[in-house]
């Protein structure tokens, strides 16, 4: 379980990023944040893993404040996926999944090992393990950012809008992949997204941000689509309205 | 070519030392430039300041940068450290600019990734942006060998000697031959350093080698405009 407790965040521009944020994420559930650009929602994602820290408020996961947390440490512990997947390109697609186990002093051999497993849970074609980055396709280099979130066996995988750069043919089938591997794994997801469909999609619940990283509603989908709480949260769906999957 | 048969000894002495004059202020000008480059980058000030100080460092004529460096120093005049010294200078001068702008465009969406998956400082450092500034360090370290090669032989002037010896001496004697040895043999020690050097960057970073299917990404990786596919 993952807590924000009143949480603000003022970058040193003075742009008030998230004010007063109260959020609980709730363990082995798939969390979306959806909102538009200066929504914040990729500052609080990033809260999680001390990418950014707070300016006030305080963030536990499972009970523990974060902020006494050696950062490195803990970003070993909690997988990470962003938008145009950020492998590292001098880096074969076995060792940029085995990244972080290498990071934390696995052997060579044993993490590329597992490495090989997961391409298979991911649905990569293991003919593609010595490629580099740049020789693959959009939607294989994704599936190598979720292989890379992966290794370290990690309770959380946050997941900075990962399919938001590839095609939309390749999106729903990286959606799909996506159901699937948490089905299996049961991990506690947390997801950014601008794309309300995809949202609805993936999360079990669903956070709407407003500008300022304000929280707008909260609640599984059907909620929001049902009972929205004010005319922002009603707008933003009917903006992605005629594509959505729960029409 | 009589000349040549007769004189190789002392022409295969001289493009040896011509080689070990050439190699340790390439090595030390490029490992200089990193820590100088990064400091560049950090804070707009120093970058200004230290480039600025290489350009006028390259500017200095080579002979009085030799003349002078004994009594800097305290070497002797004949001490083929003060040669060393001068061209770690020019090679520095030349590769500060060239590693600071490579470790500059290293794509940030990357140095960002591997922080967020847990790289500390120092290792995302020498893991990360090091090698991927790599393919463009490489590139200023092949202007940087073939600019020190050449000067190399200047160092022939105040005795320290080279192949250029032989252009000084086949001037002094008017004899084509043996300055046309020093030229060629300069050249083919400059070409058979960037030979090397594209060979060791083939086998470091095989991951920079634009191939059929690497495309757009790798091709501004290492700043070429991509083949139409």
């Amino acid at each position: 379980m993952i807590e924000f407790r009143q949480v603000s965040k003022r970058f040193p521009d003075g742009t008030l990023a998230v004010s007063g944020l109260d959020l609980v994420i709730p363990a082995r559930q798939t969390t979306v944040f959806v909102g538009s650009s200066g929504s914040g929602k990729t500052t609080i994602l990033r809260m999680i893993n001390r990418m950014v820290d707070p300016s006030s408020g305080s963030i536990l996961i499972d009970g523990n404040d974060i902020g006494g947390l050696e950062p490195v440490a803990l970003r070993r512990s909690i997988g990470y996926v962003m938008q145009n997947s950020g492998l590292l390109p001098h880096r074969t697609v076995l060792d940029n999944i085995a990244t972080v186990p290498l990071l934390r002093g696995a052997k060579r051999g044993t993490a590329r090992e597992h490495a090989r497993e997961l391409m298979a849970v991911v649905g990569l074609d293991p003919n593609l393990a010595q490629r580099y980055p740049a020789q693959l396709s959009g939607g294989q280099q994704q599936r190598v950012g979720v292989a890379r979130g992966l290794a370290a066996d990690p309770n959380i995988l946050l997941m900075d809008e990962p399919f938001g750069a590839v095609d939309p043919i390749v999106r729903a089938e990286l959606q799909v992949e996506l159901q699937r591997i948490q089905r299996e794994l049961g991990k506690t997801i947390v997801f950014v997204t601008h794309d309300i469909d995809e949202a609805f999609l993936l999360g079990d619940q669903v956070a709407l941000f407003r500008h300022g990283g304000i929280l707008a509603q909260l609640g599984a989908p059907r909620e929001l689509l049902d009972n929205p709480a004010d005319e922002f949260v009603s707008g933003f769906i009917d903006a992605g309205r005629p594509r959505s999957i729960l029409r | 070519m009589t000349w040549i048969v007769a004189n190789w000894d002392q022409i295969a002495r001289y493009g040896l030392q011509h080689v070990w004059l050439s190699v340790p202020p390439i090595v030390a000008g490029t490992a200089l430039s990193i820590p100088l480059g990064q400091l560049a980058n950090r804070y707009r000030l120093s970058r200004g300041v230290l480039l600025s100080i290489g350009g006028i460092l390259y500017a200095i004529p080579s002979l009085p940068l030799f003349v002078l460096l004994p009594s800097l120093l305290g070497t002797r005049i004949l001490d083929p450290l003060n040669v060393e010294v001068a061209l770690t200078i020019y090679a520095l001068a030349l590769m500060l600019r060239a590693t600071a702008d490579a470790l500059a465009s290293v794509d940030g969406q990357v140095t960002l990734s591997a922080t967020a998956v847990g790289y500390g400082g120092w290792r995302r450092f020498w893991g990360v942006e090091l090698p991927l500034a790599g393919p463009v360090i490489l590139a200023g370290v092949r202007v940087v060998s073939a600019s020190t090669v050449s000067l190399v032989t200047v160092g022939s002037l105040i005795g320290v000697n080279s192949l250029g010896f032989f252009f000084l001496d086949g001037y002094q004697r008017y004899f084509p031959t043996e300055i046309w040895v020093g030229i060629v043999g300069t050249v083919v020690i400059a070409v058979v350093f960037d030979l090397l050097l594209v060979l060791a960057g083939r086998l470091l970073m095989p991951w920079a080698r634009p191939s059929r299917r690497a495309g757009r990404a790798t091709a501004t990786l290492l700043g070429v405009e991509a083949e139409p596919s």
